[in-house]
């Protein structure tokens, strides 16, 4: 490992921003995360098209499925058709159950689908192990 | 036999039969009947000219007046039929002859004496005494010659069998011009049916007749252009109820997120608050925080079991062939019942094609209800299973608080519970549930229990679907 991967999340409730943010602090990770609230400011961000948020590669991106403007799978099929960010990794993180979100999401090729424990401690506990995953990948640094 | 026939050659067939019955007994009887009276004419006649022939050849003779004799024979000449007759008088002797050219070799010797005509060669020939005032004097030889009125029968037979081929010819003729007016409108109306149920629409049968035919046309239109209205209707209807059902699956697709994330934050916050308190909190407080979040809890349960209520009948859901005994025994791991519990499967459960996720979700909160109702020291479920025409009956009966008759409607509808969510947590899903999905597969569910003496859930699931 070079350097630290870059989290993207892409979530528009601020409750559950702010369970992310106490989630990292609660494991002590230390990546970069970069917040933004739906898809269309994500690919923005993600493109260099916002000067006030440039994202260095390597990149996870923590998707919500359910956001204003642009969805989780709208922005997956805008982002897998971008020939720079086709590659991104992906984790769904969300509240939907639904059976349609999970197989739109797998279509297009995500890394994992996660649902939101309902308890802090849960979550905790899912934060931890994808630090562990995106620490055990080598992702291309360009 | 005759069923497989078509109308039109039933009637034909009918017809033809009965005309050419008709022809036959015209054909037989009438010549026969003319044979008869002509005998019978012939017969007279001869009788007429034997008591001539006595009553000239009588006095002729008794009188020796030969004249009178050969005059009755004259007379005899004018019937061409008449081709015999020879008088001979007692002694043997011939008095009087006369033997038309081609009989002459006829042996009458042998005739005997009687009332009764003898034919030979077809001449009749009648031999009597001649008696004249209780004289006898000879006896009287007459030849009738049949010829004559043979040819005047065959002659009528021919005519009689052209008469009643002619009949019969134009009787097929005719029956096939009235079969075919009858059944021309019932074929037309059949061959419209089959076009109407090969598919077609927009078809209406075009009989102008006043007949029954006519009319059944007519009532057939009309009931065809009811058909298409309600038709038109249901199509409407099907159509309004699929966006209705798409707006039903956007809605609860809605509230489950957009309804449990507040939710979710009010949970997280109240664990937060709690952790930046850092113990400083009041015991109390901490049990009003565990109370909140408890409530949380509930309301969560009841947005899943308000979507999962919402959910059935309009899922499609694969048929599969579910083997009853193995489902329980999953469904059976699945709720983990407590060891005070003894659950028991009837032997002989069916295996049926069906939908197994309903009947699973049926069977799941039957069970979930008969172990979180239990409050006897030793627990015991029973599952049973019968069958019926076309449906199964299976049955779950327990010996727990069991449900006073006056709660049985009541227990069915939704969010409905006999006991305080704080002492036993229950949503009241459950059975509206278990309703809802019987009652979508056209079965029911029925209830028998009373308060403190168990209950019993019985519910019919079709065979097969």
């Amino acid at each position: 490992m070079t350097s630290l991967v870059n989290i993207l999340l892409v979530e528009d409730d601020e409750v559950d921003i702010m369970n992310v943010q106490r989630a990292f602090k609660k494991n002590n990770i230390s990546n970069p995360l970069f917040i933004t609230r739906n898809g269309i400011e994500a690919l923005e961000a993600l493109q260099g098209k916002n000067p006030a948020m440039i994202i260095p590669s390597p990149r996870v991106i923590l998707l919500d499925i359910n956001m204003p403007k642009m969805g989780g799978i709208e922005f997956l099929n805008e982002l897998r058709n971008h020939p720079e960010l086709k590659a991104v990794s992906v984790f769904v993180m969300t509240t939907s159950n639904e059976e349609s979100d999970k197989i739109a999401a797998y279509d297009l090729n995500v890394a994992g689908y996660i649902l939101k424990p309902l308890s802090f401690e849960g979550f905790i506990r899912a934060v931890s192990i994808l630090n562990h995953y995106w620490h055990l990948c080598e992702m291309p640094q360009l | 036999m005759f069923n497989n026939l078509s109308i039109r050659t039933k009637v034909i067939l009918g017809q033809t039969i009965l005309i050419a019955m008709v022809s036959l007994f015209i054909y037989s009887y009438y010549p026969r009947q003319q044979e008869k009276a002509a005998i019978k004419a012939i017969d007279s006649k001869i009788q007429s000219l034997i008591n001539m022939f006595s009553i000239g050849v009588g006095i002729g003779m008794g009188e020796m007046d030969f004249v009178a004799v050969s005059e009755a024979l004259e007379w005899a000449h004018n019937d061409s039929s008449i081709v015999y007759i020879t008088v001979v008088n007692n002694t043997g002797q011939n008095i009087a002859s006369f033997i038309a050219p081609g009989h002459e070799s006829i042996d009458v010797s042998g005739i005997p004496l009687s009332r009764k005509p003898v034919e030979i060669n077809g001449t009749l020939f009648y031999k009597t005494t001649i008696v004249y005032q209780n004289t006898t004097f000879g006896t009287l030889t007459l030849g009738y010659s049949l010829t004559q009125s043979q040819n005047t029968i065959s002659r009528l037979k021919r005519t009689t069998l052209y008469f009643c081929t002619g009949l019969f010819m134009s009787g097929v003729i005719f029956s096939f011009l009235v079969s075919n007016m009858i059944s021309g409108n019932i074929r037309e109306l059949d061959a419209t049916v089959k076009t109407i149920s090969s598919g077609a629409e927009n078809v209406r049968v075009t009989i102008h007749s006043n007949d029954e035919v006519g009319k059944l046309g007519r009532a057939f239109n009309d009931m065809l252009e009811r058909l298409e209205h309600s038709r038109k209707n249901l199509v409407r209807y099907s159509e309004q109820l699929k966006k209705q059902n798409e707006e039903l699956n956007q809605f609860s697709y809605v509230v489950s997120h957009d309804l449990k994330a507040p939710l979710r934050a009010i949970f997280k916050l109240s664990e937060w608050i709690e952790e930046d308190m850092h113990g400083s909190m009041s015991e109390e407080s901490k049990k009003n925080m565990q109370i909140l979040r408890g409530r949380v809890f509930r309301l969560e349960a009841l947005i899943n079991g308000l979507l999962q209520y919402s959910k059935i009948g309009r899922i499609n859901v694969p048929t599969e062939p579910v083997d009853i005994r193995v489902m329980l025994k999953e469904t059976i791991d699945l709720l983990n019942p407590p060891p005070h519990i003894t659950i028991t499967i009837q032997k002989g459960m069916p295996v049926l094609n069906t939908k197994k996720y309903p009947l699973q979700q049926v069977f799941i909160n039957l069970l979930s209800n008969a172990i979180k109702y239990n409050d006897k020291e030793q627990g015991l479920i029973n599952i049973t299973c019968s069958k019926m025409p076309g449906f199964y009956r299976f049955t779950v009966e327990d010996n727990g608080m069991g449900i006073a008759p006056a709660y049985h409607q009541k227990v069915f509808e939704i969010f409905q519970t006999l006991q305080s969510r704080d002492t036993v947590e229950g949503t009241g899903v459950g059975l509206s549930i278990i309703k809802k999905s019987v009652e979508d597969m056209g079965g029911t569910v029925t209830l028998r229990s009373e308060e403190n003496k168990g209950a019993t859930f019985s519910f019919t699931w079709p065979q097969s679907v």
